[in-house]
């Protein structure tokens, strides 16, 4: 028996008291519709914000108003185009203009905009739970401002605002007395300790990949997790697709315990816990320099410890080394944030040594304020608790962020929270650290306020709301100016008023129009590696590995947990596991063969010993590729604040995290009497031979007919009774179609979050999943292939492939799903009765049933798509290559009375993939992208021999590895 | 000769033990002239119909032509559905795909021929019909479990009474009901 | 055998009309027993559950079934293939074998009808249930709607709406033809007033005129004759529904007569359960016979074997055929998959346990008999589960593959549909004379002055 009879929502908030009336949403719209200056009677920010202009024609989306403005995360920005229908935002987009997007997103952005009408959001100013005025909060600042700000400690998160960093400094110099603390838990630190290490300044490492032949990742997820992942997922693409055999291929080489994104695309992957990555990196560095680094002293070489690895790891490395010095110049090696100060230097001095700096690799200032500083350490919470517990602290700012939850769980930060005397915190929502604090002020949404903020390279990224606070939050410059005591005035008049004073000379309309302020990259800073203080600081050899060791890892869409209340992302498939709804330990299967466990059978993990020991019960999954005697589980989960969706959802892997373990403690696992089920979405990951994720190497595809003619037997005509269309039947002059190249799929899923908010495509539910029957008309296969312990995953993103012979067609019963004159296979809603018979007769399982009516009920019905039909109870959907863009274009094209361009039509999938796997278009246009993919000789069709002729084609995956010595 | 088609009251009711009888007693009968015969029986009696000289039945005809109109009705709705009224793409099959036409087209032949047998069968009957004179004579309530009854049909010239009662009760009849004149032909 | 013989077999003491009349009308009359009583009570509250749960689906949704998206029918045709199957059987002796002239079936064919109906009745309900919204279920039908909307006849459904809403009519028509002259029999020997209108109302008047016995014979035989080729056709085109798909495990050209087989052979099996009790309770050991037994006990065998027939041609096509995925199908999933269970008790049920009846004595052992019928007809359901759940369970994509498992709903409406199905036929055997005695009077009058026979007794013509 399962549980598939109960409620779609049930672990959603029940709908209710945030029902919305349609007076309440008039409402809102109307605000809306003020803020994106559309309403006549203008109100404040009407004057103010500007559409964006200038729009490049491959990016033209199908909506009528885009707006350039940024989603900031751990200080860092990400241009967007959002679209807004009659001043309701509902569409995020990438700007193309913005280097830290270069128009694609990742799946946490897409969600935003759900995040913006989260019906559980902070609503109200609160004393201690109760309704406060804001009289409160201004004598508690008032409070706060005597006597030079002594026993004022402020806890913000990063911050590269020039606006906020100007409010800083002049609390710096007005309230000296005051203490800054800037928190967020994946903030990067190590690569900063880690330059300094090498170079002696802490400076942010800026990668080029364009002209990297060679990269080297030590357990760095380049596409997925940095924040800059969305350019470097296009650098490494474009280095990496294949149009024809003639075509270079750049080599990627992974290091790595988990199975990343980057793991997934790379050439050569070497699964290793995250503490012996120093060894091989100390072994590559020696490599290195042995095969004559140029600058770097032979001597260190020699020192370094020779790798006492398994005969694979050497000759991996052998690999590398021999690939990075022929390469030298046009290669990068980069190391990831989970890595020790150490291995960042060492990264630093292999690429100086290979003559990359200034080439692939160069150095910049922090973008972030103050980053690498003290204020940004462990140290500085640490010493809060201290003040607190000392008495020392008057008045306590927590503007942003969610220390309280998420912070080294030994520093009992909320306790001390709670604590202080006076407290306040400004954020989205009631969480961990609103109930650790005193006052409680609603904050504001990214989409809400008026700001700035640095991208990762430092380029300038003014920030404009789309839609006036839905609960009259307040920003936190707001705050800072109370704090301050400055007079009263409106967030875009000191908005404007610091942009003039911090960024002379640069019009802010402008800025706002394109999203960026050109130029504004922070200038490459000229740094030589200091050998000597180099070969010091890494002269002893790493510690010893623990038998078992753990990685807190952010999770790739809730990131820290700032989005854990957001069902789309809850209810996105995690690319490693396809888990849903939960999170789970991460281990091999001889790890978990060990240790006695299957996939959702109860382990205790435990960190530290004795006294300080901490436990946490967390259900096993195993992933095939994950190191052996190590563990990964991501962070996000087992939150117990006020918000109903997040609350009470997986493990809170932050409760392992000690300021002496930090975030890959030793662990001890035990298994518990104990199972749950995990809502995974996928439960057999072979391909069973059967011609789904075709593949081979470049050398294959250059010289192997066999793998060409292979190729080709899956695509081109096949032997049939039936003519193309119906005799007679009308065929318009577009054919739409899609291609989807499988070697630079990452398997990040941005597109999949991207259908689900284009589409209004619902979410059911952890039971409901469980029972496979999850929503998504765009999922992302994986399939393993090779060994079980060291599989070569391929990913496969699978939606409609809207065949010309659909399989799915002939069998419906009442004309529901039909051919249309372009070549779309289209589902009638309004006809349709659910026989279902259409899913299964589809050989590719793309379709999706509306099992109980899964309509938004709350707040959630504003993040729907208006121009997508929102289903009903009892029909059947799937993917309609975004119908409604097409038709938009076509509209605009005879409006211009021209023909519809080759790039007019752009897909929501295909619009946000970073690494532009995805190409949309006519096939009866042999300029448009998918005619010209269909041409490459390892275009095929999935399932051709079943005759369906899809319209979707796939570029085979082609890998490129080089010889192992 | 032919058979009586008795509306109402027959003139000349006999009882008989077993369908042997029955058709002895017409027999005997029809020697005498008498030729408006009609039978009552429990279930159908083997040799009575040719013995009454009837034809078979004319319904197998009504049937045939109600399912070859409505099979081909079937067949013309689905080609014109799909070919002249709204042609659709469906899965780049052919608008007139004959093949896929013939389950319904089958269906519809043999549902409407069986009702057209059914109906026809009931009214060719004379059903349906609740109340008939013939109900009235007493014991004629075993017509539908045991006993056989013949009937002659009002105005044959040849019936005499003495003679054809004489005549039955030779042949087996139990008993013989002079109708319209109550008084008895008992032996 | 001669004619008299087999009367002695079908007709032991060869009662006279009187006596068959007065033994098989008195079914309809006779003082209810507390068994009789307590089975309708059971009947009765299994199918108010019925339609607690049909309420249930409809007003949540039919997701409160188990299904899901590889596996998108599920509980809901498996039964409503079942139930169809089980109607086979009715039609088949009546109409067939009445064609065939096989003497024996006279004195069951009613019951078996009237055991069709009921199934298809319950098969009825299943069809309509699961879809995702059953109240534009008419839409399956052509009518002149203002957008030109029609059917989609490509598809095998609306075949499937024409096949068993004629079959269900045919199989009425038939039935209710052969009841008038027992209706007129009640109408005259009913004993209370109110019985005798209401079965006046049902026998329209009818008096066994020449006339009327001419043309109910040839009525008679016409629908039989039409109800034949239904019986063979409402199973094939029910197995289309599967069969025009390209599934593997669905997309296969011997569905129509391995469907009618197995459907004949889940028929005969519900008809020995179903009478064997009914025999005993209402005391008719001599008019359903060990020579009845007998012969469906040899139908049983002969459709199991073409059952397994069928079961070993589509292991050996889907080996035959080389393609990889009917293979994986055939040779993996089924006999060795998630569900391997259902795949080998399935075998067992229909194939194996049914080879008792190359034995006489087990072929008129009533105990034998039941048993074996009951297990055939889980082996049948667990047919269609193996068709239709396992087939989908895996298909083509290994990332869409995924378990089915039924809700607590799923499992209930499968009950209640047995209770609704006893209800109806519970009810059957009392208000209607479940033998027809006009026929079997018939019969028993035929094969009485059969030519080898007639000389013998001329006492028949003596009054």
């Amino acid at each position: 028996m399962n549980d598939a009879s109960e409620p779609p929502d049930s672990s959603l908030p029940a709908p209710g008291l945030d029902r919305l009336s349609r007076r309440a949403f008039f409402r809102l719209a109307g605000a809306g519709a003020a803020a994106a200056g559309l309403a006549a009677c203008s109100s404040r920010p009407a004057r103010n914000i500007l559409p964006y202009a200038s729009q490049p024609p491959e990016v033209t989306p199908g909506v009528p108003l885009h707006y350039a403005t940024a989603l900031v995360e751990d200080g860092f920005a990400t241009g967007v185009l959002v679209a807004s229908h009659q001043g309701r935002p509902t569409k995020i987009e990438g700007n193309p203009d913005h280097p830290a997007s270069l128009g694609a997103t990742r799946a946490r952005d897409q969600a935003a905009v759900l995040s913006l009408y989260d019906p559980q959001r902070a609503r109200s100013i609160t004393d201690r739970g109760a309704p406060a005025a804001w009289s409160a909060i201004e004598q508690l600042l008032a409070g706060a401002r005597a006597h030079g700000g002594r026993g004022l400690h402020l806890v913000l998160e990063p911050t590269s605002s020039p606006l906020v960093i100007d409010l800083i400094e002049r609390i710096r110099t007005a309230l000296p007395a005051a203490r800054l603390a800037f928190w967020a838990p994946f903030a990067p630190r190590a690569q900063l300790a880690g330059n300094r290490l090498a170079l002696g300044r802490a400076l942010q490492t800026q990668l080029d990949l364009r002209t990297a032949d060679v990269v080297v990742a030590l357990d760095a997820d380049l596409v997925g997790d940095h924040p800059m992942a969305l350019a470097y997922a296009r650098q490494i693409a474009d280095r990496r697709r294949v149009v024809d055999t003639s075509s270079p291929m750049s080599r990627l080489y992974m290091v790595e315990s988990g199975y990343s994104p980057t793991g997934v695309i790379a050439d050569h992957r070497l699964r290793v816990r995250p503490s012996e990555v120093e060894r091989i990196a100390r072994a590559l560095l020696a490599a290195v320099i042995a095969q004559g680094g140029r600058g770097a002293p032979a001597e260190l070489g020699a020192a370094l410890a020779r790798p006492a690895g398994e005969p694979r790891e050497a000759a991996l490395i052998a690999a590398m080394a021999r690939d990075l010095t022929r390469a030298a110049g046009r290669c990068a090696v980069a190391a990831g944030d989970r890595q020790p100060p150490r291995v960042h230097a060492i990264a630093a001095a292999i690429n100086a040594a290979l003559g990359n700096l200034g080439r692939t690799v160069a150095f910049s200032e922090p973008a972030v304020f103050e980053a690498g500083q003290p204020s940004h350490d462990v140290a500085a919470l640490a010493d809060l608790v201290r003040a607190i517990d000392g008495g020392e602290v008057t008045a306590l700012l927590v503007l942003g962020g969610n220390p309280a939850y998420a912070a080294p769980a030994d520093l009992g930060l909320a306790a001390a929270i709670a604590r202080a005397p006076a407290s306040l915190y400004l954020g989205l929502y009631d969480n961990e650290t609103a109930r650790a604090c005193r006052f409680v002020v609603p904050g504001l949404h990214d989409l809400e306020q008026w700001g700035a903020a640095r991208g990762y390279d430092g380029t300038i990224t003014p920030i404009q709301p789309l839609i006036e606070p839905l609960f009259g939050g307040r920003s936190v410059a707001a705050i800072l100016h109370e704090l301050l005591g400055d007079p009263p005035a409106t967030d875009h008049a000191r908005t404007q008023d610091a942009w003039a004073r911090r960024l002379p000379g640069v019009d802010h309309a402008a800025a706002l129009a394109r999203g960026t302020v050109a130029g504004s990259a922070l200038p490459a800073v000229a740094a030589e590696v200091a050998w000597s203080a180099l070969a010091a600081a890494i002269a002893a050899p790493p510690a010893a590995a623990p038998a078992l060791e753990l990685a807190i890892a952010p999770h790739p869409f809730l990131h820290d947990g700032r989005h854990t209340n957001n069902p789309w992302l809850l209810e996105l498939p995690e690319p490693a596991t396809k888990l849903t709804w939960d999170n789970a330990a991460q281990l091999s299967p001889r790890t978990a063969a060990q240790l006695g466990v299957d996939t959702g059978d109860l382990l205790a993990l435990t960190v530290g010993a004795a006294a300080a020991a901490r436990t946490l019960d967390v259900p096993a999954v195993v992933v095939p590729g994950h190191a052996d005697d190590a563990i990964t589980l991501h962070a996000g989960f087992g939150r117990d604040g006020g918000e109903r969706v997040a609350r009470g959802i997986g493990a809170d892997a932050f409760r392992l995290w000690t300021t002496a373990g930090g975030l890959s403690p030793a662990v001890t696992a035990a298994r518990r009497a104990g199972h749950r089920e995990l809502a995974i979405t996928q439960v057999h990951w072979q391909l069973e031979d059967r011609p789904i994720a075709l593949g081979g190497t470049l050398q294959q595809l250059r010289d192997d007919a066999a793998l060409r003619d292979e190729l080709a037997r899956h695509r081109g005509p096949q032997p049939t009774l039936l003519d193309r269309f119906p005799a007679g039947f009308p065929t318009q002059h577009n054919q739409w179609a899609m291609s989807i190249d499988l070697t630079t799929c990452t398997g990040c899923s941005a597109c999949v979050m991207a259908c689900a908010t284009e589409n209004n495509t619902p979410v059911v539910g952890r039971g409901s999943v469980l029972n496979k029957r999850e929503m998504h008309w765009l999922r992302i296969d994986r399939y393993l292939e090779g060994p079980s312990d060291d599989p070569v995953v391929v990913v496969q993103p699978m939606t409609c492939q809207h065949c010309e012979n659909a399989p799915c067609e002939y069998v419906c019963p009442v004309e529901a799903t039909t051919h249309s004159p372009d070549g779309l296979n289209e589902m009638t809603y309004n006809r349709c009765i659910g026989t279902r018979f259409c899913s299964n007769n589809c050989p590719y399982k793309v379709r999706r049933f509306n099992w109980f009516d899964y309509k938004h009920r709350d707040l959630h019905v504003l993040a729907n798509n208006p121009d997508v039909t929102v289903r009903d109870r009892g029909v059947m959907e799937k993917c309609t290559y975004c119908v409604q863009r097409i038709r938009r274009a076509e509209i605009d094209a005879r409006i211009a009375d021209r023909p519809i361009g080759a790039h007019d039509v752009v897909t929501a999938c295909q619009a946000a993939c970073p690494a532009q796997a995805i190409a949309f278009g006519s096939i009866t246009d042999p300029a448009s992208s998918v005619s010209e993919q269909r041409r490459r000789p390892h275009s095929y069709a999935v399932l051709h021999d079943q005759g369906t002729a899809p319209r979707t084609r796939y570029l085979a995956r082609i890998r490129n590895p080089g010889q192992l010595p | 000769m032919r058979l009586a088609q008795i509306g109402d009251a027959p003139a000349l009711m006999a009882e008989f033990s077993s369908g042997p009888a029955l058709l002895a007693g017409i027999r005997a009968l029809r020697d005498a002239g008498v030729s408006r015969f009609d039978a009552f029986t429990p279930y159908e009696v083997a040799g009575l119909q040719e013995l009454l000289g009837l034809r078979r039945s004319r319904l197998t005809w009504i049937a045939l032509a109600a399912g070859l109109a409505f099979g081909g009705g079937a067949y013309l709705l689905q080609w014109w559905i799909n070919v002249i009224d709204y042609p659709l793409d469906i899965g780049g099959r052919p608008f007139h795909s004959a093949p896929a036409f013939i389950p319904i087209t089958f269906e519809m032949t043999v549902l409407f021929a069986s009702a057209a047998a059914l109906i026809s069968a009931i009214v060719l009957g004379g059903l349906p019909r609740l109340w008939h004179p013939v109900f009235e004579i007493e014991g004629f309530e075993r017509a539908t479990v045991d006993r056989f009854w013949l009937a002659v049909g009002v105005g044959d010239a040849a019936l005499d009474r003495e003679r054809d009662t004489a005549a039955l009760v030779a042949a087996g009849a139990l008993r013989v009901e002079w109708l319209g004149a109550r008084a008895g032909g008992r032996p | 055998m001669t004619a008299a013989s087999e009367l002695d077999e079908l007709l032991p003491g060869r009662p006279d009309d009187a006596a068959l009349s007065a033994q098989l009308l008195s079914t309809t009359s006779r003082p209810l027993t507390r068994g009789w009583k307590l089975a309708f009570a059971i009947c009765a509250a299994l199918t108010v559950m019925l339609f607690l749960l049909v309420a249930l689906t409809v007003l949540r949704g039919i997701g409160m079934w188990g299904n899901n998206v590889p596996v998108a029918w599920g509980f809901g045709i498996i039964n409503f293939v079942w139930w169809i199957g089980i109607g086979h059987a009715g039609t088949f002796i009546s109409a067939i074998l009445l064609l065939l002239e096989q003497h024996w079936r006279t004195s069951i064919n009613r019951f078996t009808e009237g055991m069709t109906l009921f199934a298809v009745i319950q098969a009825g309900l299943f069809p309509l249930l699961h879809l995702g919204r059953p109240w534009f279920a008419y839409w399956l039908f052509p009518y002149p709607a203002e957008m030109d909307t029609w059917p989609q006849v490509r598809s095998a459904l609306p075949w499937d709406a024409a096949a068993v809403s004629t079959y269900f009519t045919v199989s009425l028509m038939f039935w209710y033809l052969g009841l008038v002259p027992d209706f007129a029999s009640l109408r005259d020997h009913a004993p209370t007033r109110r019985r005798r209108i209401a079965y006046g109302i049902l026998a329209l008047g009818w008096r066994g005129s020449v006339q009327q016995w001419r043309h109910h014979k040839v009525a008679y035989f016409l629908l039989a004759g039409f109800a034949t080729p239904l019986v063979l056709s409402v199973h094939s085109v029910v197995s289309l529904d599967f069969a025009i798909t390209g599934l593997p495990g669905w997309h296969s050209t011997i569905f129509p007569p391995f469907f009618v087989a197995g459907a004949i052979l889940s028929g005969f099996a519900m008809v020995l359960v179903l009478i064997l009790p009914a025999r005993r309770v209402f005391g008719l050991q001599n008019v359903i016979t060990p020579r009845h037994f007998d012969a469906m006990a040899k139908m049983v065998l002969i459709t199991s074997w073409i059952v397994l027939y069928s079961y070993a041609c589509e292991l050996f096509v889907g080996w035959y055929s080389g393609d990889r995925y009917e293979m994986y199908q055939h040779l993996v999933n089924r006999p060795f998959g998630w569900y391997a269970w259902s795949f080998w008790l399935m075998l067992f049920c229909n194939c194996f346990v049914t080879q008792v009846f190359w034995s006489r004595r087990m072929r008129r052992s009533p105990i034998a008999l039941f048993a074996v019928a009951l297990l055939v007809n889980l082996g049948m359901w667990l047919e269609r589960f193996e068709i239709i759940v396992v087939s989908l369970s895996r298909d083509f994509l290994p990332s869409a593959w995924h378990f089915f498992s039924p809700t607590w709903v799923d499992l209930g409406i499968l009950t209640g549909t047995l209770g609704f199905f006893g209800l109806l036929f519970l009810g059957f055997l009392r208000l209607v004379p479940f033998v027809p005695v006009a026929e079997l009077k018939q019969m028993r009058s035929e094969l009485a002055h059969a030519p080898a026979a007639h000389a013998s007794t001329p006492a028949e013509v003596e009054p």
